[in-house]
């Protein structure tokens, strides 16, 4: 139980750090005088701050009460989100990839690796709390 | 897939949390097994029957 602890802090520092790292992308690309990737940055930012906040609060509480932060169950939803999370990433960077030559002006190469980065890192948590809701997790089809 | 998870529990007086503590999973693994929609490994079948002092073919019940 110490070990999941350990691990939540760690999630927490990490995900605080994301957030920070989203603010300073949102600020200098406003600063920058760009409008989509700032206002897309800010919004995944919120979208992340809420459902976080709500996720590592239950976290908390069931390390608190005993429970393990993973078992057999979380195991296999993180495996079906990863595997799906992958593919959607690929489209993901690809849409980046169209969308920068068309909608937006990414300010240099390390602007854009930055953002299929948070992307993707964006695209597992979503895939793995829609996974974690659903019922039958063995019946998935890939 | 059936079980009697609900019941034994609430003839041991247990709460999904305790049996949870138990077995040693989420609270929402026991949730998702007492309403069927969850294949558990055969260890866990076997370590849940044996928090419910029962065997693995008494509790799930395949259809």
């Amino acid at each position: 139980m110490e070990n999941d602890k350990i691990k939540l802090y760690g999630i927490t520092t990490v995900s605080i750090l994301v957030i920070l790292t989203l603010a300073i992308y949102a600020f200098v690309a406003f600063r920058d005088g760009q409008t989509v990737v700032p206002i897309v940055a800010i919004v995944l930012g919120v979208i992340a701050v809420v459902v976080g906040f709500k996720y590592l609060r239950n976290q908390y509480s069931d390390a608190e009460k005993g429970m393990p932060l993973i078992d057999e169950r979380t195991n296999k939803v993180f495996l079906v989100a990863a595997s799906k999370a992958y593919i959607a990433s690929i489209w993901f960077l690809l849409i980046i990839a169209w969308a920068s030559n068309e909608y937006i002006q990414f300010r240099d190469p390390a602007q854009a690796l930055g953002a299929g980065i948070i992307g993707m890192a964006l695209l597992l948590g979503v895939f793995y709390l829609w996974y974690n809701q659903k019922e039958d997790i063995g019946k998935v089809k890939f | 897939m059936k079980t009697r998870i609900k019941e034994l529990r609430a003839r041991y007086d247990l709460t999904q949390e305790d049996l949870a503590r138990k077995v040693g999973v989420r609270r929402e693994t026991i949730v998702f097994l007492e309403k069927g929609k969850y294949n558990p490994s055969l260890q866990l079948a076997h370590d849940v029957a044996k928090a419910l002092k029962t065997t693995v073919d008494e509790l799930f019940m395949f259809k």
